[in-house]
């Protein structure tokens, strides 16, 4: 549903559906509820060939986008992934990959960012702390400092694919202020403690830091002076998600839309009556809003714009409200169908619930405007 | 043309090039809109003050800038209207103008004979023709088809009867567009044929309709043997249904995108999202700012906007490059309408009593924003949801008779007896 897309990002589109089609249909999707992973790793790593999580990477470290703006291209690949219900730490490892590419030390970047980029190390972001809002300013996890580097004690949580990744980004805060640090996941006195999601193509953890020792190499950036960088990060999540989250109320739509074109009764197709068509209607044009808002977060934030972080924060607003209350109104326009666990409809509903509230609810992006304007 | 060259004369200029022209060009000869000034002002003042701007416009290479040269225009690209646009916000454009150039002069360009168009455009570039659109009436207004005036064959030309209503400066135009029935034996939508009609024709009779808010931009007239020449026929005779679909489809997306000859704060493409603080301002003012459900609403009135605006120049982009069909328009209409409806709760919701009561004169009428927050001029939200379902997402139309019989073996359209004018 991208228009005046170029040669090259029509291609990766093709290429990157093709893909999700011919080796995760939803039928092998649903066949990984049950794995502990969650995700398939062949398919991983056939992802890393097509640049799925190389886009933030300088192409010297075997990365590279088509566009020129790498985060219009991720979305692209995030909508396609949002429509087959794809699992997996993409969008985690994309923005860990931009963090480091934007300010890693040469040292980090050489070590990890082609491992990155070729699907052979998985990254994470370990950002969210229980019942806190999702902002910079809202950090509370301590990095005390030793004398080799910092310790961490304390927790995060609704952290994406924590079990599978090598490495956690952990945004904290250090005496000299937010601070953040690239460590290995196995490191001492890190545990992963599973959540149970509603979205069951999402994984999600607690993590728990007992006195976990990083050494002042792992920091990323310059401590203290984190904050700027988180809110990148922040904005790069929230584009992602409602690249997803598009991409599967856009199919969640399609489903509806084809099902009340076959579905007979009262002697004619449901889609005729205006009672249901005006709905779909209205779903019709709030998606095209959520298109439209979330290209433009992706052309603002990935073109470092201005108005990025209120472009994220808009689309996120959108998107999230939107995209729930569409897919609710796939089921009821369904009728029973609509509400069975064989049907994949619920499974586009769980991951658009789980969107709407990860990374901050449309009432948060709200109020958060409001807090920006008072700043500026 | 008469362009004089003070403002982006040049044949092939630039995008660029021109906004900075035209951005030079504004604060010197254009007046800044005042705030709360409402954007259509149909009395004396209002109507001179707009066309002496078109003619100025005009005689600065700033009207038509999409029309093509030898209708007058500037021959153009769309992006280029759009810097104008853009450039333009916050100024007084010439408004009164705005049936003429956002719904006639593109169903003109589109179906009009070499001679309407040689006659016609250009007059109304220089500001001398205001116009209106005589399309629904009393009882036809979603069911547009349906509708009563007839056109019958007098020598040469042809003798119109009927009645017209929703007519949006109607007292103040020159020319109007007429939808009218030229054959009442075959299917509605088949005998319709649209006319040209000068509006102090003989038999024209126009009345002003005051609106619940207290506005009269919109007009009523009675059509009694009003004598036209054969070559007032815009399009073919009998074809005048895709005529209209066409003014239709640009009344929507001019609609959907706001109307104005200039663009919404938001629109702007260098500019970005802006925040415009009138309703903080006005929490403040009552102490509610900071009320955090005050906030929530603040915020959201803000995405409301954004959405909206980011979302009409997708659509007209996808419209212009085919990526959407024409009937794209009803996307941006539907959506101008919904939030149209919340940002009238939203204000109602923050300015609490003071949307009930004011102190004479004041210029926010806060109320006044859910009171008229409903959109049925240019086609009723449902015609728009029915164009989006039917049209963009392939539903099947209810079924009905009123396509397939001739038109006087239908039940004709009617009102309630006591709502007849």
């Amino acid at each position: 549903m991208e228009i005046g897309l170029s040669e090259d990002q029509e291609l990766l589109r093709a290429t990157t559906r093709k893909v999700l089609e011919d080796r995760a249909p939803v039928s092998r999707v649903r066949e990984l509820f049950g794995n502990p992973e969650g995700f398939d790793r062949t398919t991983w790593r056939g992802g890393a060939d097509l640049g799925w999580y190389g886009m933030f990477v300088p192409e010297e470290l075997g990365g590279g986008c088509v566009s020129g703006n790498p985060l219009v291209d991720a979305c692209l690949v995030a909508e396609e992934m949002g429509r087959m219900l794809h699992p997996g730490p993409a969008l985690a490892t994309n923005v860990v990959a931009d963090a480091l590419a934007r300010a890693g030390s040469p040292g980090l970047q050489e070590r990890h960012l082609g491992a990155l980029a070729s699907g052979e190390r998985i990254g994470t972001w370990a950002f969210a702390e229980p019942d806190r809002p999702w902002t910079a300013a809202a950090l509370s996890l301590r990095a005390l400092p030793t004398d080799a580097g910092y310790a961490l004690d304390g927790g995060k949580t609704y952290v994406q694919d924590a079990h599978a990744a090598d490495l956690l980004l952990v945004s904290a805060l250090a005496p000299e202020g937010p601070s953040q640090f690239l460590i290995p996941r196995d490191s001492p006195g890190i545990v992963v403690e599973p959540l149970e999601t509603l979205d069951l193509t999402r994984r999600l953890a607690t993590v728990r830091f007992s006195d976990v020792q990083i050494p002042r190499d792992a920091v990323v950036g310059t401590a203290g002076d984190a904050a700027a960088a988180i809110e990148r990060q922040l904005q790069v999540a929230l584009v992602l998600q409602c690249a997803e989250t598009v991409g599967a109320t856009a199919r969640g739509l399609e489903m509806t839309v084809r099902y009340a074109k076959e579905r007979v009764a009262f002697g004619r197709p449901i889609g005729s009556f205006q009672a249901l068509k005006h709905r779909m209607a209205d779903h019709r044009t709030w998606l095209e809003a959520s298109f439209a808002t979330t290209a433009y977060a992706a052309a603002a934030v990935g073109g470092e714009r201005p108005d990025a972080a209120v472009a994220a924060r808009v689309a996120k607003a959108h998107v999230a409200r939107r995209s729930t209350a569409t897919l609710h109104d796939c089921v009821q326009l369904h009728g029973g169908i609509g509400m069975t666990w064989e049907y994949d409809l619920h499974l586009y509903f769980r991951k658009a619930i789980s969107n709407e509230v990860l990374y901050g609810g449309p009432a948060e992006q709200h109020r958060f405007l409001v807090d920006l304007a008072e700043a500026a | 043309m008469s362009a004089n060259g003070s403002a982006a004369s040049s044949d092939a200029i630039p995008v660029a090039d021109f906004r900075a022209a035209v951005r030079e060009w504004l604060p010197e000869h254009l007046p800044r809109s005042a705030p709360g000034e409402p954007l259509l002002q149909w009395d004396d003042e209002g109507v001179s003050r707009d066309r002496a701007l078109q003619r100025l416009l005009w005689e600065s290479g700033l009207a038509g800038i999409t029309v093509p040269r030898e209708y007058g225009g500037r021959g153009l690209t769309e992006a280029h209207q759009q810097a104008l646009r853009e450039e333009a916000a916050g100024y007084r454009m010439p408004e009164a103008f705005g049936i003429g150039f956002n719904v006639v002069l593109p169903t003109l360009l589109a179906h009009g004979s070499e001679d309407l168009k040689r006659r016609l455009v250009p007059r109304m570039l220089r500001g001398d023709d205001i116009w209106c659109q005589l399309l629904s009436e009393p009882s036809s207004g979603s069911d547009l088809a349906g509708l009563l005036t007839r056109a019958e064959r007098d020598g040469d030309g042809w003798r119109l009867n009927g009645s017209k209503i929703w007519t949006t400066g109607g007292n103040y135009s020159q020319y109007a567009v007429c939808l009218a029935r030229t054959d009442p034996h075959v299917p509605k939508h088949a005998g319709l044929t649209m006319f040209v009609v000068p509006m102090d024709a003989p038999g024209v009779t126009v009345s002003p309709v005051q609106l619940s808010d207290g506005t009269v931009d919109f007009c009523q007239e009675h059509l009694d043997d009003v004598r036209v020449p054969a070559d007032a026929v815009l399009g073919e005779v009998d074809d005048g249904w895709r005529v209209a679909t066409t003014m239709m489809t640009n009344e929507r997306r001019a609609i959907g995108r706001g109307w104005s000859m200039a663009a919404r704060p938001g629109e702007h493409e260098q500019r970005g999202i802006e925040l415009t603080p009138t309703l903080l301002d006005l929490a403040r003012e009552t102490g509610r700012d900071q009320d955090s459900a005050v906030r929530e609403l603040i915020g959201e009135q803000w995405v409301l906007r954004a959405v909206h605006a980011q979302t009409t120049k997708r659509v007209v982009a996808a419209m212009a490059s085919g990526a959407l069909p024409g009937h794209g328009a009803a996307l941006i209409k539907a959506l101008a309408a919904m939030v149209e409806v919340r940002n009238g709760e939203i204000d109602l919701a923050v300015a609490g009593p003071r949307a009930a009561a004011w102190p004479p004169g004041s210029a926010e009428r806060w109320g006044h924003h859910r009171l008229s927050s409903h959109d049925i001029g240019g086609g009723t939200t449902e015609m728009q949801r029915n164009a989006i379902a039917e049209r963009l997402l392939g539903l099947p139309r209810e079924p009905a008779t009123d396509r397939e019989l001739p038109f006087d073996q239908l039940r004709q359209n009617t009102v309630p007896r006591e709502e007849q004018a």
